[in-house]
Parts: structure tokens; C-alpha cells; sequence
């Protein structure tokens, strides 16, 4: 098996106006897979048909190589899911729990366990109606870490937390990947908080997937480039060759000089830059956060002009 | 797992079933006492009287039923049964432990009601030709129970969807009733449902009958 999750065509209407398309994302085994996106754009609905929850319209799941939803407990057994909102019976203490947890999941570690609520401080006798946010998105994690899975789903896991609670979970989340092949999908529109850990990362917009590749591919590969004598040039018209790269935004500086954001790029590309008259002033690198943003403006850009061809 | 689920139940339930549990055992004790002064003058009339609380058995059984099915799934209903349908198990599996784990509940208040009958009819001096019947109203009223709990624990744990079509196939039959009554006014499609369903061998039938601890 070299997919830990794997969708094909996955499609899913979740009311009139919003609609997953054509899914089909691959996460491999062993990754620390950053699922991006802006609020709203389908992460959550995404992950509530990987795991089950709701029925796709068409298209398949396979989770650890598990089809969904027929292999589903199979699979469950083997994953640790934190949610987008708490979802524990709020009158037991954090002692039952765990043990009621513990009692489903045979690979279950309770010297984890301990060691984890002791540093979390997570008293045994606290009842879970009256933890904090913190408290409660900690015990999450202790729970879905110490079922020790083989993939843990994570659905906007820091979202709200306090610094301080962000590096305690995050710190655990390392310990736990560091110790064991596991493979983690970690869903967030916090991009920078993804950008230090993840080593895959697969961006959604509007219910579809707009990028999966490697993050060191993702962040070698997008660019800001300074041009002078760029004016003139339309990439992908007749009068001048296809680029080799993919044209994210083009701004127009002061006088002959432009900005060109591009995706793909390799050192070996000025070549193209030099047949068609254009000099090169200066190649920067973009942040995540950069190229997440300019790559989903292009894709809506993308998107609005395929929808004015239709009309 | 099942261990897991009584507990988790228990912590949930407790005060609903110590609570029933009390009414269940003090039900018979107070209807003999009640019934008791001054039955030896008028035992017809203590025999009618005990008739008439005979009434709160199913009650308390329909009650009990109800309360508890209601209390188990409340949790989980709360959450959009996120936490149950993220766990290893099948959801019919699930909903097995939730239910063996409930007839664990019902057991405090059987057994009360049962011992409570047994110290009601315990000490009383009673004429010959009248004889009491503890463990056979004991046993009728964990039958009701079981019944009804059976039927609560299916519409707690019913899905909005189910309980929609479910709502839909009452009002559609209660349509029909009426359609039938005003078309053949001597018909009545509901009461022939009730009695099938309530007159032995229906599967209501334990509700019915006599339900006298104290009796000819």
C-alpha cells in the first residue's frame, strides 16, 4: 500500500450553492500532508466523506487502503481523528474518558496516555463539560495519539488555540510521527502553521482541488520574477512560444518593469525569457502563504473565465 | 466494550434510573397501604381500588422506557453522533452495546418493583379465596418494560430521516382512518390496529390484562 488516503472523483452537492467536484487527491503513506484552504472552500465536507460521515454523490474513498464505507471500521481502528469541534460526551470526566476510549481501540497505549495527560495537565477527575477550548482540543489529541494509528486525520486542529496549547499538541503530533511511520492529514487555512511540518500539501478552493504536490516542490517551484522588456509579450500567443512554467499573476511595475509570479519554475527556464527578448532582473522565492495566495487568485481567474466561455 | 458502554451509560443515567427505581418499589407498597385500612369491611372495594392503580404499572413501565431510551441517546444526539460513528465499530454495533447496556438499567428498576411487590403482600393477613401474586406482576411488569423499551430505544435512536418517515406513515394512516370512518361510518381501522396489536397474541398484549397484585 502506498496511499494512506486515496479519493477518485469524488463529488458531493452539500446544498445548492456548494458542491465538492471531481475530488481525486492522494495522500501518501508516511506524509505530513497540509490540506489547505481558504474558510468555506470544503476542507471540512472533505474530510467528513473520507471518513464516512456523508455519503459521496459519486466517486470512491479508500483509507488505508480500506474502502469507505464498507472497510470503514477496519479502517477507523487504524486512524486517529481530531474534529473541527469537540465531540466527547461532555459529562464523563477526562479519566472515563479515556478508559471508554481505550476500551475500542486494542493498540490503545495507556503509559502514553498518562505521561501525555500528566504533561498536558489534564486532571483525571475534571469533567469535560468544564474544560477550556485548550483543555479540550488537548484531550483530543491524546485521544486520537494514543489509539496509536497509522493516520491521523486533523480537521483545523489549531484553530483558536493559544500559542502555548498549539506547541504543546503540535510537540506531541512530532513525537508521535518522529517515533512511528505514521502518516498525518492535516487540514488548516493557516498556512504558515503547515508550512514548518508538512512535507506534502494539497490546496482547495471552491470545492476542488487546485494543487497536490510536494511541499518542496511547492515552495522551490513558485516564484516572483522582476522583468524588464516584458510589456510586449503574451504568453501562449501565437507570436511567442508556450511557456515552460505556469503564469500565476502579472503586475506592471514602474516603467518597463513587470512581476511575474510563476509555478513550476527551474533554473533551466531563463532560456525561454532570453528567446523571447525578456531580461530576468531578479528570481525570488514565495512563502507559502504567498503562493497559496497568488495560486488560488489564478485558479479563481481560472475558473471566472472558464464560467464567461460557458456563458 | 460492553463494560465500557454500562459505564459510560450508568454515569449518564443514574439519576433517571435510582429515581424510577424508587417509584418502581414504592408503587406497590403504597397501593396496598392506601388500599389496605380498613379492607377486611370492604374487600370488593379494596380489590377495585387496587384495580385502578393497576394502571400505573404500565405507566411507569411506558415512563421508564421512555426516560431512559431518551437520556442514553442524548449525548450522542447532542454531538450529531460524531463521536459514535468515529469509532472502530459498525453502527449496528454500536447501537447493540447502547442497547444491552440500557437493559442493564431497566434491571435496578425490575428488581425494585419485584421487591417492593414481595414486601407489600409480605404480613398481610388475607381472607381464603384472595391470594397475591408478587412475582407474577413482577414478571408481566419486565415484560412491559423490555417492550416498551425496546420501542423507545428504536425511535431515540432513530436517524431524523426514519423518524420523518416514520411520522409520515402515522399521519398517512391516521388520513386513511379518518377517510374510512367518514366513508363507512361503521369501520374503525384504528381500534381493529390497536386491538390486533394489544389483544393476545399481539405484540402489545403484556401492556394489557390485569395488572393486581392482590387478587381472587
Amino acid at each position: 500500500m502506498t496511499s494512506a488516503i486515496e479519493t477518485t472523483g469524488l463529488s458531493y452537492r452539500a446544498s445548492p450553492n456548494f458542491a465538492i467536484h471531481d475530488l481525486s487527491l492522494t495522500v501518501p503513506a508516511g506524509a505530513l500532508y497540509g490540506f489547505l484552504g481558504p474558510n468555506g472552500c470544503g476542507k471540512t465536507t472533505t474530510i467528513r466523506l473520507l471518513l464516512g460521515l456523508l455519503r459521496p454523490d459519486a466517486g470512491s474513498v479508500r483509507l488505508l487502503g480500506e474502502p469507505v464505507p464498507q472497510g470503514l471500521p477496519a479502517a477507523l481502528a487504524r486512524t486517529g481523528v481530531v474534529p473541527d469541534r469537540p465531540h466527547l460526551h461532555p459529562y464523563l470526566t477526562v479519566a472515563e474518558s479515556l478508559a471508554f476510549h481505550a476500551a475500542f481501540y486494542p493498540a490503545w497505549d495507556p503509559g502514553w496516555a498518562t505521561r501525555l495527560q500528566r504533561d498536558f495537565l489534564l486532571e483525571s477527575d475534571r469533567k469535560l463539560a468544564g474544560l477550556s477550548k485548550g483543555e479540550m482540543a488537548k484531550l483530543m489529541f491524546l485521544l486520537a495519539l494514543c489509539q496509536r494509528p497509522d493516520l491521523l486525520i486533523l480537521d483545523e486542529p489549531m484553530d483558536g488555540l493559544d500559542p502555548v496549547v498549539r506547541r504543546d499538541v503540535l510537540g506531541a503530533m512530532l513525537d508521535y510521527v518522529s517515533t512511528r511511520t505514521g502518516t498525518v492529514f492535516i487540514s488548516s487555512h493557516l498556512v504558515h502553521e503547515l508550512e514548518r511540518f508538512c512535507d506534502w500539501v494539497g490546496v482547495m478552493d471552491a470545492g476542488r482541488l487546485v494543487v497536490e504536490l510536494p511541499m518542496a516542490e511547492f515552495r522551490s517551484g513558485n516564484k516572483r520574477i522582476r522583468l524588464s522588456g516584458a510589456d510586449t509579450v503574451e504568453p501562449g500567443r501565437a507570436s511567442s512560444s508556450p511557456p515552460p512554467f505556469t503564469l500565476l499573476a502579472r503586475e506592471r511595475d514602474s516603467g518597463a518593469l513587470e512581476t511575474w509570479v510563476v509555478r513550476g519554475w527551474e533554473p533551466q527556464m531563463t532560456g525561454w525569457f532570453e528567446q523571447e527578448g525578456i531580461v530576468i532582473r531578479e528570481v525570488a522565492d514565495l512563502d507559502l502563504e504567498d503562493g497559496f495566495v497568488e495560486l488560488l487568485r489564478a485558479f479563481r481567474v481560472g475558473e471566472q473565465a472558464q464560467r464567461s466561455d460557458h456563458a | 466494550m460492553l463494560e465500557a458502554m454500562i459505564r459510560i451509560q450508568w454515569k449518564a443515567c443514574r439519576h433517571v434510573a435510582i429515581a424510577l427505581a424508587v417509584a418502581a418499589g414504592a408503587l406497590p407498597i403504597v397501593s396496598v397501604r392506601v388500599g389496605w385500612r380498613g379492607a377486611e369491611a370492604n374487600l370488593p372495594r379494596f380489590l377495585t381500588e387496587l384495580q385502578l392503580w393497576g394502571f400505573f404499572y404500565p405507566a411507569l413501565a411506558a415512563v421508564a422506557a421512555v426516560a431512559l431510551a431518551a437520556v442514553i441517546w442524548l449525548s450522542d444526539r447532542r454531538g450529531h453522533h460524531l463521536y459514535a460513528l468515529l469509532l472502530p465499530v459498525p453502527r449496528w454495533r454500536y447501537v447493540l452495546l447502547r442497547y444491552l447496556a440500557g437493559l442493564v438499567l431497566l434491571l435496578p428498576i425490575g428488581l425494585a418493583l419485584w421487591l417492593g411487590a414481595v414486601a407489600a403482600t409480605s404480613g398481610l393477613d388475607l381472607p381464603p379465596g384472595i391470594r397475591v401474586f408478587p412475582h407474577a406482576l413482577a414478571a408481566k411488569f419486565a415484560l412491559a418494560l423490555l417492550l416498551l423499551f425496546g420501542i423507545a430505544f428504536a425511535a431515540a435512536s432513530a436517524s431524523p430521516r426514519a423518524t420523518g418517515i416514520g411520522f409520515r406513515v402515522l399521519g398517512l394512516f391516521l388520513a386513511v382512518h379518518v377517510a374510512v370512518i367518514l366513508l363507512r361510518p361503521g369501520t374503525n381501522l384504528l381500534w381493529t390496529v390497536v386491538t390486533a396489536l394489544g389483544v393476545w397474541p399481539g405484540p402489545l398484549a403484556p401492556l394489557g390484562g390485569r395488572w393486581m397484585l392482590i387478587d381472587v
